[in-house]
């Protein structure tokens, strides 16, 4: 900042515009360092997403040349379709489950590994494990652990002389069956590293403060932990409701008929997938896909400002501003 | 800070108690790590029990843990492809071949992406930086349908370049991150190798990326793990069941009616036979991986 207001004053014309000379040559250099980046962007980013809401709004199917509908997607989707509202509800239901749960999972499994355990590292690990699990397999095994009557959820249930439910073959029961298999493939994942790495970096003093003053463990977890993890818990919250939103892996491969038995576990996602790829109707699956993105951004949005009211950090830097 | 002198007595006593508490929380402590660690390992020491049975033992009640009599064949005949009927070798080699073409590629272009975010000022630099961050929000989903249309009308269906060229070109996560390792990397670094005359290639080959190993191990094992384990990409696009991945020859296999009951077996070991190189991977980078995460939601 001295430096160039220095040379603003002291060079001459002729320096000034070798300085400028220079300048432009590192813009150059920028943008083609970042080409990678903005090239891809631009090309399988942004270009598909604008065709995207052109299509919207067209009967486009697999390679037919497609013809502007207007707003007929969208309304179709919104009266016309039986399955949408019902599998947007579907959406909700295993969101609002996956999300606090995990989260919750997460961040407990996350404090217990703070505790300066013998053998931190080795638990972390096992903890990891599940999320290093292929899909495809995840579902196989959990296929069995939740197998009806010789699986072994149902045998230990068995056990303890409770009758387990019928799990994926139930339409009560295949959604918590899913919500089960995805809690299981994530909560020791990146969710619990970022919880565990914040933790740690909670400053000790702030708790021994807290010991003079009388305080429990209660008041610990609340006024101390809480708010100094907030920005993790945000962050977290939001990848979280992104991915548990938008994902159907798990309502496509444990059932056996994907979305089944009896549509128990046909989400949004599911419905765009099989309007697009199954039935090429690829206008209307994109606008159903924006109608998602839509819902998760309100969402996304709703998290964010509500946040103010829990979130720490945010408060302190306004303070620091004023 | 004051200290008040007890009577000995009833000091003793809360001493005694205070250790108390503190036993029973350390048991219950470990008692619950012990619990979680339980249910996260459980399934993979029930796959494992289940690759090694034969299949008239799968489903016997009550399930037995360890089998009566453990047999290998089930692996030898995955590795086989059930008797040549399926190419499993051939879908381990597209696995392989997808998974390392995107671990080369995707790591240098996001590196170099990465530090033209670093080491430039440019115009639009913080605009770009903005529309990176926020393609992070926006769920694949918007995405998905469109960019199949356009790949399907440039011929790229049932080619490995849908599943390769747009993770190379435009991946923000990596882009990202090197970013921010590469700002932690001090400039006098850059100056001083300038001014013995180095250029920027120079400098980003020989300076930045050898003080970066960290990160490159933990993107290699990120971008391992991702496209190991990726099933809808390759399902999506892939149609010809010799170019499947093993992911999706898993889903493949266990959707085709072939095999009958005894099927279980072989499903277990394909499934762990997948999971393996992740797992090892894993173990090896454990250390550069957590940073790596940590070093991800660092930007809040």
């Amino acid at each position: 900042m001295t430096q160039s207001a220095l040379g603003a004053i002291t060079a001459s014309p002729r320096r000034r515009r070798k300085l400028n000379k220079a300048r432009i040559k590192e813009e150059i250099a920028g943008y083609i360092w970042t080409s990678p980046w903005w090239l891809g962007f631009l090309v399988f980013g942004v270009y598909p997403m604008l065709v995207g809401i052109y299509y919207a709004f067209t009967d486009a199917r697999w390679v037919r040349q497609p013809n502007w509908v207007g707003l007929q997607n969208f309304v179709t989707a919104l009266t016309g379709d039986a399955l949408f509202w019902p599998s947007l509800g579907r959406t909700f239901y295993y969101a609002l489950a996956v999300v606090p749960l995990g989260l919750s999972a997460s961040l407990f499994a996350a404090s217990l590994l703070n505790q300066r355990l013998k053998g931190e590292n080795i638990f972390r690990t096992v903890f990891y494990l599940p999320t290093l699990m292929p899909s495809v397999a995840l579902v196989v095994i959990w296929a069995w652990i939740l197998n009806p009557t010789y699986g072994l959820l149902n045998q230990m249930l068995g056990v303890i002389g409770i009758s387990g439910p019928g799990w994926l073959s139930s339409a009560q029961w295949a959604m918590p069956a899913l919500v089960l298999m995805a809690i299981w493939g994530s909560f020791g994942g990146n969710a619990m590293l970022i919880f565990l790495s914040t933790l740690q970096s909670i400053p000790q003093d702030l708790y021994e403060v807290c010991d003079l003053d009388g305080g429990n463990s209660y008041h610990k977890f609340r006024y101390i932990t809480v708010p100094m993890i907030s920005p993790a818990i945000l962050f977290n919250l939001i990848m979280g409701i992104i991915g548990a939103f938008n994902s159907f892996l798990y309502s496509f491969l444990a059932p056996t008929t994907p979305g089944g038995p009896n549509f128990a576990t046909y989400t949004l996602g599911l419905h765009i997938y099989n309007k697009g790829f199954r039935d090429g109707l690829m206008g209307y699956a994109i606008a159903l896909s924006w109608l998602l993105f839509v819902v998760v951004f309100v969402f996304m949005f709703l998290t964010y400002k509500g946040s103010g009211q829990w979130m720490f950090l945010r408060a302190l830097e306004e303070e620091g501003e004023a | 800070m004051s200290i008040r002198v007890d009577a000995p007595v009833r000091r003793a006593k809360r001493e005694w108690r205070y250790v108390l508490a503190r036993w029973s929380a350390r048991i219950t402590l470990y008692s619950l790590v012990f619990f979680i660690a339980v249910i996260s390992i459980g399934p993979f020491l029930w796959t494992i029990s289940t690759s090694l049975k034969e299949g008239r033992e799968v489903m016997v009640i009550p399930p037995k843990l360890i089998p009566d009599r453990a047999v290998i064949e089930n692996y030898t005949v995955v590795f086989q492809g059930f008797g040549g009927k399926l190419p499993v070798s051939r879908w381990l080699r597209n696995s392989v071949f997808i998974t390392s073409a995107n671990i080369f590629g995707e790591i240098l272009f996001s590196a170099i992406a990465g530090f033209g975010f670093a080491r430039f000022r440019f115009r639009l630099k913080k605009v770009m930086f903005i529309a990176m961050l926020s393609s992070a929000v926006v769920p694949g989903m918007v995405r998905m349908l469109p960019q199949y249309l356009m790949f399907a009308r440039w011929g790229w269906t049932n080619t490995y370049l849908p599943l390769t060229i747009p993770n190379w070109l435009g991946g923000m996560y990596l882009t990202f991150l090197f970013h921010q390792y590469f700002c932690t990397i001090p400039r006098t670094l850059d100056e001083a190798a300038r001014v013995d005359g180095a250029n920027s290639v120079d400098i980003f080959f020989k300076i930045i990326l050898p003080l970066s190993k960290p990160l490159l191990a933990t993107a290699a094992v990120m971008v391992f793990m991702f496209n190991w384990n990726n099933f809808m990409g390759p399902f999506i696009y892939l149609h010809s069941i010799e170019k499947y991945t093993l992911a999706v020859g898993l889903r493949y296999f266990q959707t085709s009616a072939y095999m009958g009951l005894s099927r279980e077996p072989m499903l277990a070991a394909y499934s762990l036979i997948m999971a393996t190189p992740v797992a090892l991977a894993f173990f090896v980078f454990q250390r550069y991986f957590v940073q790596g995460i940590q070093l991800s939601a660092a930007k809040e």
